[in-house]
């Protein structure tokens, strides 16, 4: 029998408080480097505003406290969207860190006022594409035997105090395929003519091994 | 290019000029937000971006088929039907596909709602709920409280009768437009079981259909869909098919799928059954006794063939022969049903049925009675009819209205209308508008079946479930929580435990789990039966019933069809059923199978009468009745007894939203509130209309352009005996080339193979890269196909396609992807129609990709003629250069009338104006499989990708898959390779000559005639 979803009788209440993230968080807090958890408000002033509704340092995130980005960009590994952290996630830490600066009671105002956070988009990709992050996080190829970095397409987020497009081509599709044909059997599979010898194989579009061979200049790999 | 200039270069250039005029355009989008979910789901493994499926039961008619809703980020997109519901087996109707429609209609209303005057003023839900209840505590005699509902199935029923109880109402109503009283009425006197058999069609091999619309809307009609192909689609292996004779005064899409259509005239069919009765009793009559075989003699005597032939027109050889084709079969069945067979001799015409499959042995055989069907076809109309009496009385006080629309359902003599004026307070509890509700007092809009929970029990051993597939799209209540809300303020006891209907739901399915005889804790009973969508049991139980002689001491029926004038058939519609379907935008455009008229009525007369009135095809009639009078437009039909005129039901709408008003006529007007005596049920088949031609056209809008094949052999059939030859028909004007082509290729042009015009290039699948290792392929079974056009409403769906509107299609601009063609060969009673899906072939040589200046619709490695919209610039060369005329284009941004945007398919870009778009067999699914395959490290692999219309095909008439790989069930179905050729012997292309190689191959439909049978 197929298993199929099911409502539970009755939705809404409060949510629940994060806990168990928190206690993660906590864990993780301790054994970081302090630096980040002691951000006084001077140096929080000395960030520069942005477009955003909170001044985010991914910096301070990543960098200082070396949260890995996957743990709030939780869905990055499984889905098509890496996941813009839920305000229950932030809250998950920050009911208990850093509570007193003021970027973060604004944090804990749409909390209390149940609204998520209105950011601004910067990282861009047009509605007819395509871009399943979780085949790019978990590619396995000669050039990324360990998966894509997010750096690779997103740039040096982790040590950007206002999140900025680090190329200004990204989300363009001559920027997706300059990578897109440095994959090895792209660019062959693509140059291959029936005549020269031995192409035949490599225009196949399954490896000897029964694993799909990229077809990653195709546009319907990318294009919906 | 000579001139040293490069293609791109060229575009370059004429973009750098464009960019002096247009300098923003395509610079940047404006900057988006990225808003956050507050708290993620925790109830479900949540995952953005991935579907969450819930299973449900569709709640569009009484069949009650199972469902699989697909959510994404909480908004259901996609309906499907359940593969492990028994009924429906994974297929969904059109209207099971339309009802995300239901859902999102732009006419639901949004919140409670208070009549002022004339006008409408929205009051807070609890204001409404609480003025509900002080209207029931003012009643002086609370059975002056009367529920008028379209839905009293499973609990629901046992609730409204326990709500009405509580507060002391009369006993509740259900309202069923198209009831099936006739047949247990029937039952009851030929049987002593007044219920609805299970009609094995699957096991007949010869069916004989009194009328029953049995593959649109009567009864479950995914389930006999299925069953049908399966008795009548041919077996390849064993080259045998069964043989379905349609008797009846009009075809409609079941006729269509008939072998043989018998002309009768209108309201004859019972004489017909009893004469067929009496031959076959002289010829086999094995299953019944000497002494009760005297006595059925003696009734049938007087149903000679002569008076049969006088009664209803059919020559009395062929009524002999249908006889002995009926007697001779293996297996037969005898049906009977629907609107044309519900006269005010309904139950008499389905008595002499019964005698007939009884005589025939079929009893215990195709006609079950064991495990009867319970689907629930509401209250008689008599009772609908005393209640109407009661209101004109002023015994009715207070009327609550549910799911129902008498106001349009029911004929306008039964007074309805008046009666309901002399009501104080009406209270509708409508989703949407209709007519009733825009004359309602108080408004309190409940929820669609997709937002709430219920159950339904449409079989033995089928206990089905409905649980909500989304968050309510408005915050309102569902009619039940509504209920209880207002019994608690009316100071009702007897619901203190039951503080929602979702706990009633669960102490009734207690019950369930008792008669299941399922011991699990109740919790996980419940969870278990939510995620399949239900408790789904085989029931086995004798079938055996004995003929009650009593029967045929029933008086004869009246049965007369008094006046002057043609027969007036209201027919059920396929799309809209009784009228349900008409607000539903997709219904709407989607065109009728048969007449393929969009957004209207039209009445099916016969050219020979239409000769004599002096009416043309098209031409604006004004029909007349004793009753009232519509005013319509003419439709030239072969399919209709000459003495009659069809008008389907349910348009005419007018206070139904704007997808729905003044969409056509309603033919209830024309009719007069008479019902069966026997069974109560309503007679639609008892007036004669006047005919009179109006001296302009009517705005008729078809999408069929000519409804000749003008030679081209585009549905292409061929006969039993050919098939058992192996001999393949000519095909179409491209015949001659074919078998000129073969004969200098030194072949024979008798043979089955269509050789083509030889190519200055080698073929796609000889070329490396391409079709390797897939090509996209699919398989269409003309012979199972139906036309019943779920395929097209899912291919709606699942593609975002939009509804242009009457006027648009009119101009040839409608935008389904996937069509059903209709073609009509020869002319008078023995013409035939044909009936075939037709979307992109996905040419391995086609035309639309050499001509594209911008590369935007290209070849693909894996066989797809693929179209990639922001790339297009909107020539429309393709579509000039397309044979098949499938590809549509944007003349305009289509509007997504709110809130039906939420439907939208977030893997599918929303195409603009100006670009041409297509079918690519659902792209985005087959990449979501090469997604899934990649990460487990494999190949697709073969049934793993389902386009939307091979998903809910009933019949199972389209297969898709990798052609490439010969062990794929598509491949095995196409037969392509070279060694397959000799036994392909149903097997062509459409247009096949023009040498564009499609991916799609057709299997010709097989007739089976007298002769061959014999």
């Amino acid at each position: 029998m197929t298993d199929y979803g099911c409502a539970t009788g009755r939705s809404g209440g409060a949510p629940a408080a994060p806990l168990f993230a928190a206690a993660l968080a906590f864990a993780l807090l301790a054994w970081a480097s302090p630096a980040g958890a002691q951000m006084t408000e001077e140096q929080l002033a000395r960030i520069p505003a942005g477009p955003q509704p909170i001044k985010f340092s991914h910096q301070v995130h990543a960098t200082d406290n070396q949260i890995p980005c996957q743990y709030c960009h939780v869905y990055a590994r499984r889905s098509n969207v890496a996941g813009v952290p839920s305000v229950a996630l932030c809250m998950g830490c920050h009911q208990f860190v850093a509570t007193q600066l003021s970027e973060v009671k604004k944090l804990s105002e749409y909390w209390q006022k149940k609204e998520p956070i209105p950011w601004v988009r910067i990282h861009d990709v047009p509605d007819f594409v395509r871009f399943p992050h979780y085949r790019h996080v978990n590619a396995k190829n000669e050039t990324y035997p360990n998966g894509v970095l997010c750096q690779t397409c997103h740039g040096p987020v982790d040590t950007m105090q206002v999140v900025q497009l680090a190329d200004a081509n990204f989300g363009l599709m001559g920027w997706c395929l300059a990578c897109h044909l440095k994959i090895p059997g792209t660019l062959e599979r693509k140059r291959a003519t029936p005549e020269a010898p031995g192409s035949a194989k490599l225009m196949s579009g399954l490896r000897p091994d029964g694993r799909h061979r990229p077809n990653l200049t195709d546009c319907l790999t990318c294009h919906k | 290019m000579g001139n040293d200039i490069q293609r791109r270069d060229f575009f370059k250039v004429l973009a750098a000029t464009g960019a002096a005029t247009a300098a923003v355009a395509g610079c940047a989008d404006p900057p988006e937000k990225l808003i956050p979910y507050l708290v993620p789901p925790t109830n479900i493994e949540f995952v953005p971006g991935h579907p969450v499926e819930y299973a449900t039961t569709c709640m569009e008619c009484p069949a009650a088929c199972g469902m699989v809703v697909k959510t994404r980020e909480g908004r259901a997109i996609k309906a499907e039907g359940n593969p492990d519901h028994p009924g429906n087996a994974g297929a969904l109707c059109v209207r099971g596909q339309a009802s995300l429609q239901t859902l999102y209609n732009p006419a639901r209303l949004a919140s409670a709602l208070v009549r002022e005057g004339t006008t409408w003023k929205a009051v807070p839900w609890t204001q409404a709920e609480t003025t509900l209840a002080e209207r029931i505590r003012g009643l002086s005699d609370r059975r002056q409280l009367v529920y008028l509902t379209g839905n009293g199935a499973g609990t629901r029923g046992r609730f409204l009768d326990a709500w009405l109880a509580a507060l002391g109402g009369a006993p509740k109503l259900v309202f069923e437009p198209l009831g099936q009283q006739n047949i247990k009425a029937a039952n009851d006197q030929s049987f002593r079981r007044p219920e609805i058999p299970q009609y094995r069609i699957e096991q007949a091999t010869f069916l004989l259909n009194f009328g029953s619309d049995f593959l649109e809307t009567w009864l479950n009609p995914v389930r006999q869909a299925r069953a049908f192909a399966a008795m009548h689609a041919i077996d390849d292996a064993k080259r045998s098919k069964g043989r379905f004779v349609h008797v009846g005064p009009h075809v409609s899409l079941t006729g269509a799928n008939a072998d043989q259509w018998v002309a009768i005239r209108p309201g004859s069919e019972r004489i017909l059954a009893l004469a067929l009765a009496r031959e076959v009793l002289q010829r086999r009559g094995k299953s019944v006794s000497p002494p009760e075989a005297a006595r059925l003699r003696e009734y049938l005597a007087p149903y000679t063939l002569e008076s049969a032939q006088d009664a209803t027109g059919v020559a009395k050889d062929r009524i002999a022969q249908l006889a002995r084709e009926f007697a001779g079969a293996r297996s037969s069945l005898a049906l009977a049903g629907g609107t044309l067979a519900a006269s005010e001799a309904g139950t008499a015409t389905q008595v002499a049925v019964n005698l007939l499959n009884h005589v025939a042995g079929n009893l215990g055989k195709t006609v079950h009675f064991g495990e009867a069907q319970q689907i629930d076809h509401g209250a008689p109309f008599s009772e609908v009819l005393a209640l109407v009496k009661r209101m004109q009385a002023g015994a009715v006080q207070l009327l609550i209205v549910d799911g129902a629309n008498p106001l349009h359902a029911l004929p306008a003599t039964a007074g309805f209308a008046d009666a309901l004026a002399k009501v104080p307070t009406v209270v509708s509890l409508s989703p949407a508008w209709d007519e009733t509700t825009s004359k309602a007092h108080l408004v309190l809009p409940g929820l669609t079946f997709l937002e709430s929970w219920g159950d339904a029990f449409p079989q033995k051993g089928v206990n089905a479930l409905v649980q909500p597939v989304m968050a309510p799209v408005y915050p309102l209540k569902s009619v039940e929580d509504t209920l209880l809300a207002v019994a608690r303020a009316a100071g009702a006891t007897q619901f203190e435990k039951t503080a929602t209907y979702y706990d009633y739901l669960r102490a009734a399915w207690a019950g369930v789990q008792k008669e299941v005889g399922n011991r699990e804790a109740f919790d996980v009973f419940w969870r278990k039966a939510l995620q399949a969508g239900g408790v789904f049991q085989q029931v086995s139980a004798s079938g055996a019933v004995r003929l009650d002689l009593r029967v045929l001491a029933e008086p004869a029926p009246r049965g007369k069809l008094a006046g002057t004038g043609l027969v007036l058939l209201p027919t059920a519609s396929l799309r809209h059923h009784d009228g349900r379907g008409a607000r539903n935008p997709w219904l709407q455009e989607i065109p009728d199978p048969i007449s393929q008229v969009v957004w209207d009525s039209w009445a099916d007369i016969h050219p020979t009468t239409a000769k004599r009135l002096g009416i043309a095809h098209g031409q604006a009639i004004r029909v007349k009745s004793p009753y009232g009078e519509v005013e319509t437009a003419a439709y030239l039909h072969y399919g209709v007894h000459e003495d009659a005129i069809a008008i389907p039901l349910g348009q005419g709408r007018t206070d139904s939203g704007r997808d729905a008003d003044q969409r056509g006529v309603n033919v209830m007007t024309l009719l007069p509130a008479v019902h069966d005596p026997a069974s109560g049920q309503f007679a639609f088949v008892t007036t004669r209309v006047s005919v009179e031609p109006l001296p302009h056209q009517a705005f008729l809008v078809q999408t069929d352009g000519s409804p000749r094949q003008l030679g081209r052999g585009i549905i292409q059939q061929m006969s039993l005996e050919q098939v058992a030859k192996g001999e393949a028909p000519a095909a179409g004007h491209g015949g001659e080339v074919a078998a000129a082509a073969a004969g200098a290729a030194g072949q024979s042009a008798a043979g089955t193979v269509h050789a083509r015009a030889a190519s200055f290039y080698p073929p796609r699948e000889r070329t490396p890269g391409y079709h390797d290792p897939y090509r996209w392929g699919m398989s269409v079974d003309g012979d199972r196909c139906t036309g019943c056009s779920a395929c097209v409403a899912a291919c709606y769906a699942e593609n975002n396609i939009p509804v242009v509107g009457k006027e648009r299609v009119g101009l040839g601009r409608e935008m389904s992807w996937l069509r059903i063609e209709r073609f009509i060969e020869g002319r008078g009673e023995e013409y035939q129609t044909l009936l075939q899906p037709m979307f992109c072939q996905q040419c391995s040589n086609a035309g639309c990709e050499p001509v594209c200046p911008v590369y935007a619709t290209y070849h693909n490695p894996e066989g797809l003629n693929a179209q990639v919209y922001n790339r297009c610039v909107g020539t429309r060369y393709c579509s000039n250069n397309c044979a098949y005329k499938v590809r549509r284009f944007n003349w305009f941004n289509y509007e997504f009338k709110s809130p039906l945007h939420l439907q939208l398919n977030p893997d599918v870009t929303v195409r603009s104006k100006g670009v041409m778009e297509k079918c690519t067999f659902c792209v985005q699914r087959i990449q979501h499989a090469r997604l899934k395959a990649d990460g487990e490290g494999r190949p697709i692999k073969d049934g793993e990708v389902q386009p939307a219309c091979v998903q809910t095909c009933p019949t199972r008439a389209l297969t898709f898959g990798n052609l490439a790989d010969p062990a794929s069930e598509v491949s095995r179905k196409s037969m392509r390779g070279e060694e397959a050729r000799q036994k392909r012997v149903r097997q062509y292309e459409v247009l096949e000559e023009l040498a564009n190689l499609p991916a799609v191959t057709y299997q010709r439909r097989v007739r089976v005639t007298t002769e061959q049978e014999a």
